[in-house]
């Protein structure tokens, strides 16, 4: 299985493919629309600006090589923080931009509602509750997972939420849907021995 | 709620890793010396986050420090911060492909902030740390220091913070350097110097044993504290001292002690 680690200019690329090398798998870094073709699994990892992102996928054709690759021809994906909030319909950062709508939510700026004090951005590591689902076997319902962002979704539809965080106010922490499209606001390869099995879990399912 | 972080910084320079006594640089090995007398990604399992930094004087080190990161942080599954000697967006861009996950700014935080804006709007604010080296070697006030802690600055620690803060970085992490590799314990009283702050800050310099960590932990609200002596806390005193940290209370991340599963036995060694 080679897992396909989407490339756009703005993520830690190589912390995520060393995870999956890793875990005994074949790993490729690509910003070539073409080979996205196929059904093998896709990692959209990130860190950054959502609006940038999205200019960025679109002019380098990946857009639409992503919807083709997940509605087409059912490859599962993976969107890691930015690639997780990529995955929703649209972001109000900068101005507000359209996402890859692959499920149905807003990513907002996170508010600090019933943590004043809270630091924003969210960095470090905080605890995931009632995590359920298919990224999550074998895991515990709640463990510490490594957190570093400014945006989040508060809800989300047409996906079932597999874990919740908090920090300022409570979030979506990890989805998954029907199609195999699963996201995870924290960074899987950034959470120690708990972190690469919920990536080993993805590998299990993709 | 997040939960605060046990960080170490390795201090790289032209292929050797050093320790560092008020800024004095003494060498102590290459990336071969550290896969042979530490375990590595063992060690760092202990770890919250792991900061890297190119101390090297001179120009060209940023591809040698890149191929050196990506070997040391195979094998490692936490954050990783790297920096020292990023001058341009494309130094940036390859930390970020060799094993970074976040960006360490110092220099640039005062010689060119464009460039800090710059990888703020690319990156985000999260992906950058600002490293601010302070000094009370004037008197009581602590003011930051540059160029390898030789400059100090002509304002109070506190105009430099709230700046760079302005900048758009998402962490400081602010070392003393009258502290530094003496192990006679953090200077907590800096506190008063970043209370305003917005972003999180890690407080570094001075460690010596575990009993540091508990007592700036409480005696301060820094969200980390960070260690760079690579005697004092190698081997088992890392786990040791988190262990310690969590039964007396303070809350940071509990990690498994499974091994990392499938993968334990293919962690490629450095070598």
């Amino acid at each position: 299985m080679v897992v396909r680690i989407v490339d756009y200019g703005m993520g830690n690329l190589h912390s995520v493919a060393s995870a999956f090398r890793h875990l005994g798998c074949e790993a490729s870094v690509t910003s070539s629309p073409d080979d996205l073709k196929g059904a093998e699994p896709i990692v959209l990892p990130g860190v950054g600006s959502f609006r940038r992102a999205m200019t960025q996928l679109n002019r380098d054709g990946l857009t639409s090589a992503l919807r083709a690759a997940v509605l087409d021809d059912g490859a599962s994906i993976l969107g890691i923080c930015l690639g997780m909030q990529l995955l929703g319909e649209h972001g109000v950062e900068d101005g507000g931009s359209a996402g890859l709508g692959f499920v149905r939510g807003t990513v907002t700026r996170m508010r600090t509602n019933l943590e004043p004090d809270a630091k924003i951005p969210h960095i470090g590591f905080t605890t995931l509750e009632g995590c359920s689902g298919s990224l999550f076997e074998g895991l515990p319902s709640e463990f510490d997972a490594y957190f570093n962002h400014g945006f989040c979704f508060e809800q989300i539809g047409d996906a079932r939420v597999t874990s919740r965080s908090r920090h300022g106010q409570d979030f979506v922490a990890s989805f998954e849907t029907d199609m195999r499209v699963f996201g995870t606001q924290f960074h899987p390869e950034n959470s120690q021995a708990f972190g690469l099995r919920i990536l080993e879990n993805f590998l299990k399912v993709a | 709620m997040v939960k605060r972080r046990v960080v170490f910084t390795l201090l790289w320079d032209r292929g050797h890793f050093m320790l560092s006594r008020n800024f004095r640089l003494q060498k102590v090995g290459d990336l071969k010396w550290l896969s042979q007398n530490y375990n590595f990604p063992r060690i760092s399992t202990a770890l919250d986050e792991l900061v890297v930094l190119n101390v090297s004087r001179g120009e060209g080190s940023v591809e040698a420090f890149a191929a050196d990161l990506t070997d040391l942080t195979r094998g490692v599954f936490l954050p990783v911060a790297a920096g020292g000697g990023i001058r341009t967006e494309t130094d940036a861009a390859l930390l970020l492909r060799s094993g970074a996950d976040k960006l360490t700014l110092n220099a640039p935080l005062h010689s060119d902030p464009d460039l800090v804006g710059e990888l703020a709007a690319r990156y985000g604010s999260q992906c950058l740390v600002a490293s601010v080296d302070f000094t009370r070697a004037a008197g009581d006030s602590p003011v930051a220091a540059v160029d390898g802690g030789r400059v100090p600055l002509d304002e109070p620690l506190r105009d430099t913070l709230t700046r760079v803060e302005a900048l758009g970085v998402g962490d400081v992490l602010l070392h003393s350097i009258d502290r530094d590799g003496t192990g006679q314990g953090f200077d907590c009283d800096v506190q008063s110097h970043f209370e305003e702050l917005a972003i999180p800050v890690i407080l570094s310099g001075g460690a010596g044993h575990s009993g540091h960590f508990l007592d700036a932990f409480r005696k301060t609200r820094v969200q980390g504290l960070a260690t760079a002596h690579l005697f004092n806390f190698i081997g088992d005193a890392l786990p040791n001292s988190r262990r310690e940290l969590l039964e007396d209370g303070v809350r940071i991340a509990v990690f498994s002690d499974v091994p990392a599963l499938a993968g334990e036995g293919a962690a490629p060694t450095s070598t």
